[in-house]
């Protein structure tokens, strides 16, 4: 028989042998059956051995970090304040619904009572009303209007609306459950707006997927009647359309027309911008503008300008769709530009010196949370200044 | 094997019924190994506090189908890690630096307590396991800290790594081997203790 290397070993010389400690660390088979041959051969072990493990547990830690008891207690506290506000929270919406349901059935009725002969909707005109009797710069949250009642929602809540014409809106820092509103009137238009700095989504009842970026403005019926599915757009999105081959899907903007099936499209049509562009990501679509009707293919860019001129271009569309993942993508973009959209993306106004306006840039930018990193960020590629006057940002170069 | 105690048992089927006190209990009782696990996965003390105040909001607001209180401490972790790395991506803190596909670095520190232990024998033993667990992986480390420490199961680690069952008893056993570059040592000692 061999010699013993374990001979006279204390627990304490267990916990320094190598053998020992990846057994410990690791409670294997090969390990388990090892030990239990060295106990089985040298019971006189045994007692160490037991000794060993028991302190082994009781001693070595792996990331022992622990808060204090005083803090642990503070932080319980702090938790059940910030149950009670949130509890609060919705308790005030559900009575909010229920008054503005109510509301609505009220003005339901009424205007049946008075149009009831010759009451047919319009959608076009009822939209363009919609998209005029509340001007988005007066508003300052994400809003959703249904039933002649708004909703105030969180910066990047996604809005789903379910076949059962039910709501169901999802916070971006998804603490606590989502929104739920049911039984909204399925005749009206709904009304989505999302002020500058910030952005929102939506599922629409048929399915299709839009995302809004800032200072947008979409209107939209909770669920779509007859053979088309319309929309109107002041603004900026990207919708990826449902495939419905007997319901054409039309998105409106001032301007243009857009008539699909089932796509992947950008449409950028700020009303306040000089021109409105649509970037085809999949799919085929024709778009008209003032009776002259256009059929775009993937990768390609229509522009429309304030004159009336259009052109297409063949593009790379991760350019036009990329401020969805918060980043911008420049091409020898000026900064007069991008000046533009972060502008609108932050809801600040930024200008330029005549200098910086002519600068071209190209690369990607994180959109961050923060607009300080973004300036910093361009100041320092640029190689220009910034400066805050008078609530605005300031780019400009030192000659 | 369960790690839990009756009275615990008990308690969380008061806390899946909605009990405060027991809900307060289960804050208390998990809030250090949530705390140790984000800081394992290097994440600042102030933020991991922060994500553990927003996972138990969650849990009091959300209906609690846990199967059990095992599944209820996974759910717990996994939620931090999930959290933690919609953070890190949320503050992507410069343009230069790029999160390396929601891999986080698991770090482990070993400390060796009790006074049982002489301050000297201590530090060897300190340096030994530290040695053993410089040969590991992040992944590794992370394994085995979930399995030997948080006391999870192998679905519920292969869940939270993203990897199969089968991939993680590999990765673990992979550890083990690394470890043994000695392990034809261990074979011969076996063999002479079989021939004995």
């Amino acid at each position: 028989m061999q010699t013993n290397k374990y001979e006279n070993f204390s627990a304490i010389d267990f916990l320094k042998d190598d053998d020992f400690l990846k057994w410990q660390l690791f409670r294997d088979e090969a390990g388990n059956a090892y030990w239990a041959e060295i106990m089985a051969h040298y019971p006189e072990l045994t007692v160490s051995i037991r000794k060993a493990i028991d302190l082994y547990k009781k001693c070595v830690k792996w990331n022992d970090f622990k808060l204090p008891p005083y803090e642990v207690i503070e932080r319980l506290v702090l938790l059940q304040d910030s149950i009670r506000k949130e509890k609060q929270r919705r308790y005030r919406m559900h009575i909010y619904w229920w008054a503005s349901t109510a509301a609505a059935c009220v003005t339901l009725l009424l205007s049946l009572v008075f149009a009831f002969n010759d009451y047919q909707i319009k959608p076009q005109s009822e939209a363009g009303s919609l998209l005029q009797n509340i001007a988005s710069h007066e508003i300052d949250e994400v809003t959703l209007i249904v039933d002649n009642s708004a909703m105030i929602l969180s910066n990047n809540s996604q809005i789903s609306y379910m076949a059962s014409g039910a709501i169901i809106v999802n916070t971006d820092n998804n603490t606590g459950d989502p929104l739920i509103r049911e039984h909204i009137l399925q005749t009206q238009q709904s009304k989505l707006i999302v002020p500058k700095g910030r952005r929102s989504s939506i599922i629409l009842s048929d399915n299709s997927r839009i995302w809004l970026n800032s200072g947008t403005t979409l209107v939209y019926p909770s669920s779509f009647k007859g053979d088309k599915r319309e929309i109107y757009v002041d603004g900026e999105i990207y919708i990826e359309v449902e495939k419905d081959s007997l319901r054409p899907f039309l998105v409106k903007t001032s301007k243009l027309d857009i008539e699909v099936l089932g796509t992947k499209f950008n449409v950028s049509a700020y009303s306040s911008d000089m021109e409105q562009m649509v970037t085809l990501v999949e799919g085929s679509i024709a778009i008209t503008n003032s009776g002259k009707k256009n059929i775009l293919q993937p990768n390609q860019l229509l522009t429309l300008s304030n004159n009336g001129d259009y052109k297409i271009n063949d593009v790379s569309v991760m350019d036009y769709i990329c401020w969805r993942y918060g980043w911008i993508q420049a091409h020898t973009t000026s900064l007069k530009e991008l000046a533009k959209r972060l502008s609108r993306y932050y809801d600040k106004e930024i200008i330029c010196d005549p200098h910086v306006n002519m600068l071209k840039c190209s690369g990607k930018l994180v959109l961050f949370d923060d607009l300080e990193k973004v300036l910093y960020t361009i100041s320092k590629n640029m190689n220009i200044n910034y400066r805050y006057k008078d609530n605005k940002i300031e780019l400009f170069s030192e000659k | 094997m369960s790690a839990f105690t009756p009275e615990q048992e008990k308690l969380f089927c008061k806390f899946k019924e909605g009990d405060e006190d027991a809900f307060s209990f289960f804050y208390q009782f998990f809030i250090n190994d949530l705390y140790a696990y984000g800081l394992g996965l290097g994440a600042k003390s102030e933020w991991v506090k922060d994500i553990i105040q927003d996972v138990f909001l969650k849990v009091y607001f959300k209906e609690k189908n846990y199967e059990s209180l095992a599944h209820f401490k996974y759910f717990l972790l996994k939620s931090v890690k999930n959290k933690l790395y919609d953070f890190y991506k949320s503050k992507a803190f410069t343009s230069s630096v790029e999160i390396s596909g929601g891999r986080q670095n698991f770090i482990v520190t070993t400390t060796i307590l009790d006074d049982i232990i002489g301050s000297e024998d201590k530090l060897i033993i300190q340096q030994k396991i530290d040695k053993l667990l410089s040969k590991l992986t992040a992944r590794q480390k992370e394994a085995i800290y979930l399995r030997f420490i948080q006391e999870l199961d192998y679905l519920q680690i292969a869940d939270i790594l993203n990897m199969t069952v089968p991939a993680v008893r590999k990765l673990i056993f992979r550890s083990l081997k690394r470890l043994k570059e000695d392990q034809r040592l261990l074979l011969i000692y076996l063999f002479l203790l079989y021939t004995a």
